[in-house]
């Protein structure tokens, strides 16, 4: 990325964090209203979902500008802390008295990122946007819309778990809430820690296992909620958005579905998969309810979903292909990470007064380069003749696995062929090994393909975008094979080859796309049209670069560290190849795998 | 502690399972 210099006091230098409700700290900073860079502490501190005060993120984001922490002049917090621990102690936080109090008292009672900043900004005037208002913005300015619906459900932001309303480039109409907390996102979090899921941000997993069960107990867990019929979903008996309120709220979902919770070291059952099944039905359902609230309430004919519930690219997916907006867009930073990015986009917007703001998100390429090999790795460097996306192509036709670094890094959850890990999705077993031996993670997790964009139609039920991976989309009914009548077991229907691409669809066949446009994926786009030229196959697996439990990697040494633990064959590093030294021993792998346990 | 309490007596916390009209808006000042 090139390194922008920026005067002091010629430039106006806004800055967004987010992360203080206490997961996924980030930072994204603009310049005279254009996005300069936005980085996610987890990335530096390597702990995953980090939510500490995210200087280091705020650093990254400087250098990349130019700047110096002193030029900043406006820091706008994706949260309004007061309110937020209003809400906490009195069950309400958008009552009158909370506006007073957040009024009149000083910004240093108001949250614990208030005395760490100003120590790292000594001069910036700091704002607090509302929580679901950032979202809202980032999505929605970094979407093809001139206007419209929104729809933003999550776990919690201060008093709210949904809301709906209409956006554009002036206006930003908040009509209905969900002003509790035990709704559908805390609902779904419950759910995945009662299977065993147990840390933060493993709901993903559920949605992942889903289509290998059956939703037989979808009423069930209705039995646990009331709701009004417009998506308006909540639980009957409390629980709060903390790791030990959910812990404690287990036995109600156990009692609700007659089967005892599952320890996370205990084997999955078919029970356990019907149940993920369930809750991924209902969510999808109390989706699509929300949706039509919105479109009702609002007359819009898009609608920009987002949240952290909007990761949920499977319900985003139907959503989009049920019709019932012209357009969805699901943002790819629509959850906490993009925050940050949000909040400044909100500040931007009320500054411009209405002008129409023009981001351009560079592919969402938005963090720093990798930085210097370390010497560790010389010995192990190969010569590849020049052209790397020929030389990573014919590697990755090979049935090699292949670690790819190059340029910036994507910001979000998904990598997005900046920090990947590749493969080639025809190999059978490829699954299996990727899962194994080099995420050690779950075996039944597909992977996602990254697609051509223009070769998606001949290969899903698609022809629309997917550019970030935020939707799932269905293989083509000529490109399956036949299935046998019955499986005999789960590993069987697992392992059965479904297609010529097996690694890439899953059970159902469906799969989380990327596709790749050539103008937004510039290198990735010439890497897979060189493996397709070797193969005819335009599609490569595209999973992100790090195991399970660890933060993506970041830089090149981290890149390093994570190829040799692990059984990758070749690493490119922006145009520098290597290959692995396969000297680990499986202790020393185990050892440094542990470090990432407790988030796995 | 007894501010707090009063503030849940005179407010209880709404139980209803219904969306609410919202007067929200996009303001930056308050906390």
């Amino acid at each position: 990325m090139a390194m922008n210099t920026h005067a002091m006091n010629t430039h106006n230098a806004v800055l967004g964090v987010g992360g203080a409700l206490g997961h996924d700290g980030n930072a994204a900073l603009l310049v005279d209203g254009r996005l300069v860079a936005s980085s996610q502490e987890e990335r530096f501190t390597r702990n995953k979902h980090d939510g500490g005060f995210p200087a280091h993120a705020i650093r990254d984001c400087l250098t990349i500008g130019g700047l110096r922490p002193e030029d900043v002049s406006v820091c706008v917090f994706a949260e309004k802390p007061l309110q937020n621990s209003l809400f906490k102690w009195t069950g309400r936080s958008n009552s009158q008295a909370s506006r007073l109090l957040g009024t009149i008292l000083p910004s240093a009672v108001c949250g614990h990122y208030n005395a760490p900043a100003r120590r790292l900004l000594p001069r910036a005037r700091f704002l607090y946007a509302w929580h679901h208002l950032s979202h809202v913005a980032g999505a929605f300015h970094t979407s093809p819309f001139e206007s419209a619906a929104f729809l933003c459900v999550d776990g919690k932001g201060e008093d709210l778990s949904a809301s709906v309303g209409r956006v554009s480039h002036d206006t930003l109409d908040v009509m209905h809430e969900q002003r509790w907390e035990n709704g559908l996102g805390l609902f779904y979090s419950l759910v995945t820690m009662y299977l065993g899921f147990s840390s933060f941000g493993s709901e993903y997993k559920v949605m992942g296992l889903a289509p290998y069960g059956e939703p037989r107990f979808v009423s069930r867990l209705r039995s646990m909620a009331r709701d009004g019929g417009h998506g308006d979903f909540r639980l009957n008996e409390g629980a709060q958005f903390t790791d030990d309120s959910l812990r404690r709220a287990i036995e109600i979902v156990a009692k609700a579905t007659g089967v005892a919770a599952r320890d996370k070291k205990t084997q999955l059952n078919q029970d356990h998969i019907d149940i993920a099944a369930s809750l991924q039905h209902l969510f999808e359902e109390e989706v699509q309810k929300m949706a039509d609230f919105a479109r009702r309430e609002t007359g819009e004919r898009n609608l920009v979903f987002c949240g952290g519930c909007a990761q949920n690219c499977v319900a985003a997916g139907k959503l989009r292909a049920s019709g019932l907006y012209d357009g969805v867009f699901n943002s790819p930073v629509g959850g906490d990470m993009g925050t940050g990015l949000g909040a400044a986009l909100l500040y931007e917007r009320e500054r411009s007064g209405g002008g129409r703001l023009s981001v351009e998100t560079r592919g969402f390429y938005l963090g720093s380069e990798p930085g210097e090999i370390p010497p560790d790795a010389e010995p192990f460097r190969l010569t590849h003749g020049g052209d790397i996306h020929a030389y990573a192509a014919k590697a990755l036709a090979e049935g090699k696995i292949v670690g790819w670094v190059r340029g910036g890094m994507e910001l979000g959850a998904r990598a997005l062929g900046a920090r990947s890990i590749l493969a080639d999705p025809r190999v059978a077993d490829m699954q299996s090994v990727l899962n194994l031996k080099i995420k050690f993670r779950e075996s039944f997790r597909p992977f996602a393909p990254a697609i051509l964009k223009e070769d998606v139609a001949d290969w899903f039920d698609t022809t629309e975008e997917s550019d970030y991976m935020q939707y799932t989309a269905y293989l083509k009914p000529e490109r399956r094979y036949p299935l046998p009548e019955k499986f005999n077991s789960f590993r069987e229907r697992l392992d059965f080859p479904r297609c010529a691409v097996p690694s890439i669809v899953h059970v159902d066949y469906s799969a989380r796309l990327q596709t790749i446009d050539e103008k937004i994926h510039p290198d990735f786009h010439r890497l897979i049209k060189e493996f397709k030229k070797v193969t005819g196959v335009p599609i490569v697996i595209n999973t992100s670069f790090n195991v399970s439990g660890q933060p993506i990697v970041r830089t090149a040494k981290e890149a390093w560290d994570c190829f040799v633990n692990t059984d990758m064959d070749v690493l490119i590093v922006n145009d520098s190849a290597f290959r692995n030294p396969f000297v680990r021993t499986r202790e020393e792998k185990l050892r440094w795998l542990k470090q990432f346990e407790s988030a796995a | 502690v007894i501010f707090l309490t009063f503030l849940r007596e005179v407010f209880p916390p709404d139980d209803r399972a219904t969306w609410v009209v919202s007067s929200r808006k996009p303001d930056l000042r308050v906390k």
